[in-house]
């Protein structure tokens, strides 16, 4: 059987807010959602991409001179549709500060750095986050590294934003000890306005999951003035409490820790200059959730 | 029944431990009045020291050696302080201390120079010298100078080995201009509080009886004094509580306060018996604890005096007075060890300039709690629980806390340690690994029983208490791996003197592989440490036949039987007198590993341009600088260079360990803390790991280089986990900084648990966690007063920041928090 490759644009070890315990996250690159507060801009396109940290750059022009299909300009600047990503720049560049966003990892590749934490895992109830991007994306090596997970006894979580064909939650069920799934906007309008996408599928994915029996907590950003007003945040409980299951409800403040990202991958931040939400406003979300008798934590 | 055994032994009531506040008015007055007080150097110890000798001459060492502790234990000055409950002083103020003159005129002579401002070293704090203490100790440093151990060594040292001037100048070894008195030692201090002196007085009475001249006169004749010396010591160190005894009698008569009054007159009965008998309360035991700690100081002064397992030496009269009989609240019991733990802040001492720049601003008296006890049970108690409360809660630098892990450990203890740890942010309590040093202990002869009872001793090493201690710290013992891979850079030449300090292991430009380098590596180090043993043992021996200290051989096992002093060899295992400290290995494994990777791996880089961009300290080569920082680093769970670097530490510390050492055993390597990578990296030039001329070296003996680290704590702990790199060792250092917020609940602390227990699984001893923000740290340089009681632990113990050194508290600065 030929080796199976994904895409992958880190791996995060010692993951503390990625499911219970220490953990080991592997970022999965590709999403179909555009969510506008996205944090990891790097996830969104499916193939790698190139950035420069501009801290590193000693501005030598290496990376000018080696790249042998010129997507590097004489001003260093980048030109990302031509690149074909073959790594000449990065292998030349002499300071580290060229570099990708995502990588072609086989599954025994990610594994060997998955079980570098074991014992971590172990000690603390930890274990593999597969998250992204969308890992759903690319179900045929999320499938085959958490079998891999799941042969070695080591817990596995999987953080995902829904969208995808029930058919990929079915061979993936089995495998995954917590799903980690995400709801944004209840409001069809809105969820296409602010993601790209219509939310039915990723509504029936849910219910799907939750009446199969896989454990799972609800994962909710909490976008200031996009989708936390209480409007939303009520009818997104009442949606959960009809799933029949008192499913755990993490709340996750947004935070602006992605800007320079977007900034590296010559993106404009749609977001920029939102405030950041206080904790007031945090809790009163929270006791939303709490008053439709679901246990709700702010991360 | 195991429940109700269990209740029975080690009973914690965890929330009326939680529940006590030991910041009383008097506590919180202590403290103010220590944070507020200016060091002094005085000079009566010196003076009473100096006339006893003199009126000595000629008598036997141990003879004269007590009788001098006796004169200063007749003629300290002493003070009972406001509020006191536990007393005792070094000197007549609150921080003070006096050189050991009889050990060493040079560090007082420094210090007195250093204080007239007419020369020394400005980035040193300034204390306060009288001018007619300064008159006092220049006339005794004039009797001394000549007639003093330090001059005895310093002598040899000239004769035989002139070239250790070059040594230090190379930055081979830590340069000293004069030699410490012994410090980092212990005692027996359970002993004393069981028994008190007068028992141990009848113990050595009973051997001199024993003593018949007839099969081996000249070894009889031999003990025979030193056992005389013992009486004389333990004698003096009664006669000296006792003066505290009666002033607090006589106080107590003018004092109209009648609570203070009868507090006085509690102080005056508690004095009166110990440490003369065995403590009949918890309160005696206390002070019994205090007055041994000072007599040892007292006796020898420097630094690094360990009060070791103190939970369990103390938690008999404990368990006695709040457990069993309930004539104790647990308030007032908090508020005892409050007063001492206040007090071992008071404690300071007169340090030559090195020591001031190297481990400023503390004393590291390691204070050990938890671990085994001798059959191998959990040691763990209230009291354990407790100082881990009161720590918190006074919140000063001393003592430096070791927890001992083992797997049997109370959790709620455990959970309350790493509590205790990010509450107060800098590395204190820090933890230790008790499967790991006793497995190493058992490696080296030292029987179960003794090596379950080892405890943190100096900058988070480690020693079997009370039956060893470390001798004095004369001659050198911290050898720079850094400079010895310059040596090899250089064909055994050294690139800061131009002179030849190595042997010739041939031209870098002709090496084919990593595996030459590495070799020369060895060949270079070999040669060097043969050397360095023999000159160490030459002059150990001359320092230990010298200096004795009766009254700390009183209480360590087993010189009254042998009938030796502990610095002789009397102790039961004088094989940890000695060590040889090998730092910098982090920044050789990776020099080896750029230079492999860049060089012989692939190719983008030939050994010439590394050399020459190292000879120009990198000005001008800044590209090859940011390739050779780029190749894989230690501390990131890369086998690459991880590999390297674990041969090699192992390689050293076997190759230390075939050394002799001069008191039968071999030699251990000692890789606990101190920040001598400040001063080695200050004089080591630039290096093939993007190191530059200067910079500090990369501490402790296991944390990664300065912001090397960069695929988080679990790599950084796995790289320092793939082998055992204590096996020969007494410690093996590793030092992780964590933001706060990482660990700001229970379940995060849960995790931070996790990680340092998979840590000591996998064979790691130490690690002790920062919990630092850089902003912090930014504002107390700009504004050092509104920062005086920040506190930071630098390798292996805390200081208050702004106490020190400017270069010191911008490494810290440098070094990356683990999780951004």
């Amino acid at each position: 059987m030929a080796e199976v490759l994904g895409q992958v644009f880190n791996i995060q070890r010692f993951s503390t807010d990625d499911g219970p315990g220490i953990r080991t996250t592997v970022f999965m690159k590709g999403c179909p959602l555009r969510c506008i507060w996205c944090a990891n801009p790097e996830s969104q396109a499916a193939k790698p991409q190139l950035v420069r940290r501009q801290s590193a750059c000693i501005g030598c022009g290496r990376c000018y001179s080696v790249c042998p299909i010129g997507a590097i300009d004489a001003q260093l600047a980048l030109n990302r549709d031509r690149c074909n990503a073959c790594e000449e720049c990065v292998s030349a560049c002499p300071s580290g500060a060229l570099s990708f966003y995502g990588d072609t990892r086989s599954v025994d590749e990610v594994f060997e750095t998955v079980l570098q934490d074991v014992g971590y895992y172990a000690n603390s109830g930890g274990g593999l986050t597969v998250s992204g991007g969308e890992p759903m994306q690319q179900p045929d090596f999320v499938e085959a590294l958490l079998q891999r997970a799941c042969g070695a006894g080591i817990h596995t979580a999987l953080d995902t934003c829904g969208y995808c064909d029930t058919a990929f939650f079915e061979r993936v069920l089995p495998l995954t000890g917590l799903f980690l799934f995400d709801l944004k906007l209840i409001d069809p309008e809105k969820h296409r306005e602010y993601t790209g996408v219509d939310n039915a599928i990723i509504l029936k994915n849910a219910a799907w999951l939750a009446k199969n029996g896989a454990a799972m907590r609800i994962r909710i950003p909490l976008i200031p003035g996009i989708n936390d007003s209480s409007e939303n945040l009520s009818s997104t409980a009442r949606f959960i409490v009809g799933l029949g299951r008192r499913l755990h409800v993490d709340l996750l403040p947004y935070h602006n820790y992605g800007e320079n990202k977007y900034k590296m991958l010559d993106m404009p931040y749609p977001l920029s200059g939102i405030a950041r939400s206080d904790e007031q406003h945090n809790t009163r979300c929270r006791e939303i959730f709490e008053s439709f008798g679901l246990e709700c934590e702010i991360h | 029944m195991d429940g109700i055994t269990k209740m029975q032994e080690n009973h914690i009531d965890y929330d009326a431990v939680n529940s006590v506040n030991c910041l009383t008015d008097r506590v919180k007055m202590l403290i103010k009045a220590r944070v507020e007080s200016t060091e002094h150097i005085c000079s009566e110890r010196s003076r009473l020291a100096t006339e006893s000798w003199k009126e000595t001459e000629g008598e036997n060492l141990d003879i004269r050696r007590a009788k001098l502790f006796r004169r200063v234990m007749e003629g300290n000055p002493i003070v009972i302080r406001e509020g006191e409950l536990i007393v005792g002083s070094q000197t007549q103020y609150i921080l003070g201390a006096s050189p050991s003159v009889d050990y060493n005129p040079a560090i007082a002579l420094e210090n007195i120079k250093i204080e007239d401002k007419t020369s020394g070293d400005s980035s040193v704090h300034n204390v306060i010298l009288t001018e007619e203490d300064r008159q006092s100790l220049t006339e005794d440093c004039k009797y001394w100078s000549g007639r003093s151990v330090g001059d005895a060594v310093l002598r040899e040292s000239r004769e035989r080995f002139p070239w250790l001037k070059d040594w230090e100048e190379s930055g081979l070894v830590n340069a000293q201009k004069a030699g410490n008195p012994p410090g980092a030692k212990n005692v027996d201090y359970g002993k004393a509080i069981r028994v008190g002196l007068e028992g141990i007085i009848a113990e050595a009475k009973a051997e001199r009886e024993k003593l018949e001249y007839a099969e081996h006169p000249a070894e009889d004749y031999r003990k025979d004094n030193f056992l005389k010396a013992v009486i004389i010591a333990l004698e003096g160190a009664i006669i000296y509580a006792r003066r505290y005894s009666k002033l607090a009698k006589e106080m107590a008569e003018k004092e109209r306060n009648p609570i203070r009054k009868a507090e006085l007159e509690k102080i005056s009965e508690v004095c009166w018996n110990v440490p003369a008998k065995p403590a009949r309360n918890f309160h005696e035991a206390v002070q019994s604890f205090w007055f041994i700690h000072l007599c040892t100081n007292l006796e020898s002064a420097f630094l690094a005096e360990a009060p070791s397992r103190i939970d369990q030496y103390l938690y008999p009269m404990y368990k006695k007075d709040v457990i069993v009989e309930r004539n104790l609240s647990r308030q007032d019991a908090a508020e005892l060890l409050a007063c001492v733990f206040v007090k071992l802040n008071e404690m300071t001492a007169v340090k030559p300039s090195y020591d001031k720049k190297n481990i400023p601003g503390t004393q590291l008296q390691a204070t050990t709690i938890c671990g085994v006890d001798r059959d191998g049970r959990d040691a763990s108690n209230e009291l354990s629980y407790m100082m881990l409360e009161v720590l918190a809660q006074v919140n000063m630098p001393q003592p430096p806390i070791y927890v001992r892990y083992h797997a049997k450990i109370n959790r709620e203890v455990w959970m309350k340690a790493l509590e205790i740890n990010v509450r107060r942010g800098d590395g204190n309590p820090a933890f230790m690994n008790d499967s790991s040093r006793i497995q190493s202990f058992l490696d080296h002869g030292i029987p179960l029983e003794d090596a379950r009872d080892w405890a943190a001793i100096g900058c988070a090493g480690s020693i079997i208490p009370g039956r060893a201690t470390h001798g004095g710290s004369l001659g050198i013992n911290y050898i720079n791996l850094a400079k010895i891979f310059e040596y090899v850079l250089n064909d055994g030449k050294d690139p800061r003197t131009g002179k030849q300090i190595g042997i010739h292991t041939g031209d870098p430009l002709t090496f084919t592989s990593i595996d030459q380098f590495i070799e020369a590596f060895k060949k270079q180090f070999d040669y060097l440490i043969s050397i360095m043993a023999k000159m160490a043992r030459i002059t150990t021996y001359i320092d230990v036949s010298n200096y004795h200290t009766p009254f700390l051989s009183a209480l360590q096992s087993d010189c009254i039987k042998k009938g030796m002093d502990a610095r002789a060899g009397g102790v039961r295992y004088p094989q940890f007198l000695y060590h040889i400290a090998d730092r910098g290995l982090q920044n050789v494994a990776d020099s080896l590993a750029a230079i492999k990777k860049l060089v012989f791996d692939d190719k983008k880089l030939t050994m010439k341009q590394v050399l020459e961009a190292v000879s120009a300290n990198f000005e001008g080569y800044e590209v090859i600088r940011h390739m050779l920082r780029s190749a894989p680093k230690y501390g990131n769970d890369d086998d690459y260079v991880d590999r390297i670097f674990d041969d090699l530490s192992l390689w050293l510390s076997r190759r230390i360990d075939s050394e002799l050492n001069p008191f039968g055993g071999r030699l251990w390597a000692g890789r606990s803390g101190a920040v001598a990578h400040v001063t080695f990296g200050r004089v080591t030039g630039a290096l093939p790991d993007g190191h530059k001329s200067g910079e500090p070296l990369a501490d402790g003996f296991l944390s990664p280089q300065q912001g090397m680290d960069t695929h988080g704590p679990t790599a950084a702990f796995n790289s320092a986990s793939k082998v055992m790199h204590m096996e020969n060792s007494n410690a093996a250092l590793m030092n992780m900084k964590f933001e706060r917020k990482l660990f700001n609940n229970k379940t995060n602390l849960a995790k931070l648990s996790a990680m340092i227990e998979n840590y000591f699984q996998r064979g790691g001893f130490h690690i002790q966690i920062n919990i630092l923000d850089r902003e912090t740290l930014e504002k107390a340089q700009e504004r050092p007063w509104e920062y005086t009681n920040l506190m930071v632990r630098v390798a292996g113990y805390s200081a208050f920041f702004v106490d020190l050194p400017r270069n010191v508290q911008n490494e810290i600065m440098s070094r990356t928090n683990e999780v951004i």
